[in-house]
């Protein structure tokens, strides 16, 4: 799949992965994200935002998930963590933005 | 490589590690630790973990792990490497929540614990509360010589804690104290180092169970963490009393000395160069960078202990199960594979956010947004109130009591009001 990445700079670059979960570990190696707890649902250092029309195609939010993000001062909607984030549903293309950090 | 040279290695690397717990090596590790990096794991450190008594308690030979990637592995593989803690757990230390356990009881652990720590908590908790009590303690202290440790690092930290767990402000000299004695970082006797422990563990099961028996009365109490560890339930599964209490003491020892040597080291810094001082001043955009560069190269914790649980490897060293292993984050953080020039401070590094001062993976710090908010107020409130830090490095004094934090035991200073306030 192909995913947009606006990053916290406000650079926007290409990405083709398998899935979110390769997505990830590879905005991690970039230092793009922080991803401290290492994709536990834990620390909130990939949280991205998601446009809406997309919220269709992709995993829902737990209540893990959901405890984590309401915990956050830049949570808006279609905010997620990108360790959560998979695709229930085939997208060619995904648009997601880097939150900036808390 | 000879056989006498050989061996004349192997002796120099046996006697540095054997050196490892001087005051020397405590106060100044880095040289050291450069040394260490240059050979695979090696056994036979004899150290002390938190809350244990030098004098007491017999320490078990560990492993000392302080490559970058070696450290790394370690942080990212909690089922080869347990936090359980049998040193410990023998001796007459409070045990720590979620720090010495495994998975699953620590995910369950954790879940509880980290809605306590949420940006927005700490935002809406903390933020306006400290900013004002930082401010008096700066006032109080402008234009005196102080000693930066007892007069202001050494209170920010232990007076955030009693804002979280609601306890009477005047106490936080008690917290201080004893978190000292617990970190294994100052000069105590053992006797006091034992005596402190149990009036820690008497205090927060005095305190807690008052909030117990004012929750079951009805009276109102206050909506703090404390409460939030009592009433929290996670998919059904609650804390029980003695487990509220553990994570009132885990959040005193684990928070307090390690950020008050934080502030100490961010003042270190300023005094070592006193350009930066007016630099932050201009531009406080600097102060995230100068910050995160300060957690690499001066980063309080030095290192943690794990139990190996299955036989391995760590830079081709065998490993056998059983084994006990000493990381060093702050080792990690200056190995010149990762960040060049390691022992120079130089903010803007592109991977600055790979430092592992507060860990990684599944045991990385809660407290650390806490921590990150109350250097960044204390510096705020400085560089408003103030033109300039008087001070020499040179009457400074690192800790030496412990290897487990890099900090300053004084740093005399000066803080230069602005002129007209």
């Amino acid at each position: 799949m192909e995913v947009i990445v606006r990053d916290r700079s406000g650079e926007v670059a290409e990405y083709e992965v398998p899935d979110l979960s390769a997505l990830f570990t590879q905005l991690s190696d970039e230092m793009k994200i922080d991803a401290l707890c290492g994709g536990c649902c834990s620390c909130a250092t990939c949280h991205v935002y998601t446009d809406e029309g997309d919220a269709k195609y992709l995993s829902d939010c737990d209540d893990s998930e959901r405890d984590v993000l309401d915990g956050l001062l830049h949570v808006r909607s279609g905010s997620r963590l990108l360790c959560q984030l998979s695709l229930k549903e085939e997208l060619k293309t995904l648009k997601i933005t880097i939150a900036q950090s808390e | 490589m000879n056989n006498s040279a050989m061996s004349s290695t192997e002796t120099d690397i046996e006697l540095l590690i054997k050196n490892m717990l001087s005051p020397e090596c405590i106060s100044n590790p880095y040289p050291v630790y450069k040394q260490l990096r240059s050979h695979a794991p090696v056994n036979g450190l004899l150290d002390y973990p938190p809350g244990t008594v030098p004098g007491v308690d017999t320490p078990y030979p560990a492993w000392v792990v302080t490559r970058y990637e070696d450290v790394d592995y370690v942080l990212r593989n909690p089922e080869i490497f347990s936090s359980e803690d049998p040193m410990q757990a023998n001796s007459s230390a409070p045990s720590l929540m979620l720090v010495n356990h495994d998975r699953p009881r620590h995910t369950a652990l954790r879940n509880l614990a980290k809605m306590a720590f949420t940006p927005k908590r700490i935002h809406d908790d903390i933020v306006d509360r400290l900013r004002t009590d930082i401010n008096k303690i700066v006032d109080r202290k402008l234009n005196a010589e102080m000693d930066f440790m007892v007069d202001v690092a050494g209170v920010i930290p232990a007076l955030v804690m009693t804002y979280l767990m609601g306890l009477p402000p005047e106490d936080y000299k008690l917290l201080v104290r004893w978190a000292n004695a617990f970190m294994v970082s100052s000069d105590f006797t053992p006797e006091e180092r034992q005596a402190c422990n149990v009036e820690l563990f008497n205090y927060f099961v005095a305190a807690v169970g008052k909030r117990y028996a004012d929750i079951e009365a009805g009276n109102k109490v206050s909506d703090d963490l404390m409460t939030a560890f009592i009433n929290a339930e996670y998919e059904g599964d609650t804390l029980s009393k003695e487990e509220v209490v553990l994570f009132c003491i885990t959040l005193v020892v684990a928070g307090a000395e390690t950020t008050t040597y934080f502030l100490g080291n961010l003042m270190g810094v300023m005094l070592e160069d006193a350009e930066w001082f007016s630099k932050l001043k201009s531009d406080r955009s600097l102060i995230r960078p100068f910050m995160e560069e300060c957690l690499r190269r001066d980063g309080p914790p030095q290192r943690l202990f794990r139990l190996v649980l299955q036989d391995c490897e760590i830079s081709g060293q065998a490993i056998k199960a059983g084994d006990w292993i000493a990381f060093f984050m702050a080792a990690a953080n200056h190995d010149e594979n990762v960040f060049p020039e390691p022992e120079k401070f130089i903010i803007g590094r592109k991977n600055i956010a790979k430092h592992i001062t507060f860990g990684r993976g599944i045991h990385h710090c809660l407290g650390a947004p806490l921590a990150r908010v109350e250097a960044e107020i204390m510096l705020n409130v400085i560089l408003d109130k103030c033109e300039g830090v008087n001070g020499e490095l040179a009457n400074s004094k690192r800790q030496s009591g412990g290897l487990l934090a890099y900090g300053f035991a004084t740093l005399p200073l000066q803080l230069i009001a602005k002129r007209g306030s």
